[in-house]
């Protein structure tokens, strides 16, 4: 079975018994979200060289014999939630570039188990709708359907947005979502 | 999972409708929810609005073991609008959960009709509030600066927010402003007590209330939905746990057109452990959650 479709807890198991190390985990997950991206849009941001790091910090832990359920386990965070020094846009054009100075409580308790940040999921504009299409940079796709959105509630036409600047070489556009050994920490209102 | 407003610190999350907001896990499974409810849950001298509630290892949730457990099954919840394949996928899972030993019976919460309208007053009303701090000055987009300060504050926002975003600024500022105070927000506000009210009163005979996610399949990008009440009961059967700060868990039950379906599970304050111990239970006879290793519409690209 390929490690994209083990649960957290199966994942975990086989850190824990040295079957797979934190990094293998990360680079498989970066693998696949390379591939499925294109085809998702999962992400607004991805953070690739912190994930790698992360993990090694993590198999440096594991190393050393210390063990927890989300000790290598990789993450994404939705993009309203604050991630120091990683772009937090809330999909609006209005904080496009803004980077948090401090982590939110649930990062900060993530990074302390471990876990490692592999990006910022989409959402619609500061979680207002139900679809993702919302979003000011563009809508994500359902695993199970590509032409559908990623949740069962509405959607709506409306008009994308074109931008007049250029957004910061630190925001690629492309990645995966719950197809991957990816548990999403979320938001709901 | 949804969990109780409270059980998870919103410190660091960006404000939309403070007393409705609350960040949970996403995963693809009952027991992966349980790990991540283990690390993000319990008071956070940050938020003064996190609770001091004892936060139990949710791993020994994990049993697969309804037998005795009290299911609510709220009739408005099955409306009219609420795809019949959906309605039956959910019928047929609450069955499983019966055979297992749990009790089920109907119950009945009137008010989930005005769960709606009371959400598109507060939350518009709280995030004018929220967001009036998106003013170019001091995070993000800034636009017009030639124009003097309110130019440049005025440009900003309106190249700034999207359609949605203003539209919803605009309506809570109404329904706040001299006049409109006492006929929307403030019976609003009063409608969401009788809401919560009806739910402790429906939640004190249960351990949970069993009711579909989503009325319907996910749409296509970019369909419009023809049918007004369909597009009404979308937000119905999930916003009253936003509204009333109630705990809810999600777990696939099935498909419809091929698509997943979902099984929402509501309980008691601060008592997440049950929602996690009917999920658990209710994967552990289904194994729904295992399609979701392979999900359709990416198979071919990831082989």
């Amino acid at each position: 079975m390929e490690l994209q479709e083990l649960s957290l807890s199966e994942l975990s198991e086989q850190l824990r018994r040295r079957a797979i190390s934190a990094v293998e985990l990360t680079e498989s997950v970066l693998a696949q979200i390379e591939r499925l991206e294109p085809h998702l849009r999962a992400y607004i941001t991805l953070t690739p060289e912190l994930a790698r790091e992360q993990a090694r910090q993590a198999q440096a832990r594991l190393d050393a014999g210390e063990w927890n359920p989300l000790l290598g386990i990789p993450v994404a965070i939705k993009d309203n939630i604050s991630t120091r020094g990683v772009r937090t846009t809330c999909a609006s054009r209005i904080l496009y570039n803004y980077v948090p100075p401090y982590d939110a409580t649930v990062v900060a308790r993530l990074k302390a188990a471990g876990a490692v940040l592999v990006g910022k999921t989409n959402m619609d504009e500061f979680a207002m709708g139900s679809s993702t299409e919302y979003s000011a940079f563009h809508p994500t796709h359902n695993p199970w359907d590509l032409e559908r959105v990623p949740v069962a509630l509405r959607a709506a036409r409306r008009r994308r947005w074109q931008p007049t600047w250029r957004l910061p070489r630190s925001a690629p556009t492309r990645a995966a979502p719950s197809a991957s050994p990816l548990p999403t920490v979320v938001w709901s209102a | 999972m949804k969990p109780t407003y409270g059980r998870v610190s919103r410190y660091g999350l960006v404000a939309y409708a403070s007393s409705l907001d609350q960040i949970g896990p996403l995963t693809k499974t009952v027991a992966d929810c349980a790990l991540l409810m283990n690390v993000i849950a319990g008071k956070d001298p940050l938020d003064a609005t996190s609770v001091e509630v004892p936060v139990p290892d949710y791993r020994e949730a994990l049993r697969p073991e309804v037998k005795g457990v009290r299911l609510g099954v709220p009739r408005e919840f099955f409306a009219q609008g609420v795809h019949p394949e959906v309605a039956q996928r959910v019928q047929e899972a609450i069955k499983v959960l019966e055979e297992a030993g749990a009790v089920v019976e109907e119950t009945s919460i009137p008010m989930v009709e005005y769960g709606l309208p009371i959400y598109y007053i507060l939350a518009p009303a709280e995030c004018s509030s929220n967001l009036a701090r998106y003013d170019g000055v001091r995070y993000g987009l800034r636009v017009g600066e030639e124009q003097g300060h309110i130019g440049m504050m005025e440009r900003t926002r309106a190249e700034g927010f999207g359609d949605e975003v203003i539209q919803r600024i605009i309506i809570g500022t109404y329904a706040l402003s001299a006049g409109y105070y006492d006929a929307y927000y403030l019976k609003a506000q009063k409608a969401r007590t009788l809401l919560r009210q009806e739910f402790d009163r429906a939640m004190a005979q249960f351990d949970a209330l069993v009711c579909p996610t989503a009325p319907t399949p996910a749409f296509r990008i970019g369909e419009l939905v023809s049918d007004p009440l369909a597009m009404k009961l979308m937000d119905v059967l999930t916003i009253p746990v936003n509204l009333t700060g109630l705990p809810a868990l999600s777990v696939p039950c099935g498909f419809v057109e091929g698509l997943p379906v979902g099984l929402q599970i509501i309980g008691k304050p601060f008592d997440e452990a049950t929602l996690l111990r009917i999920g658990y239970t209710y994967e552990q006879l289904t194994h729904w959650h295992e399609t979701f290793r392979h999900p359709r519409g990416i198979t071919s690209l990831l082989s």
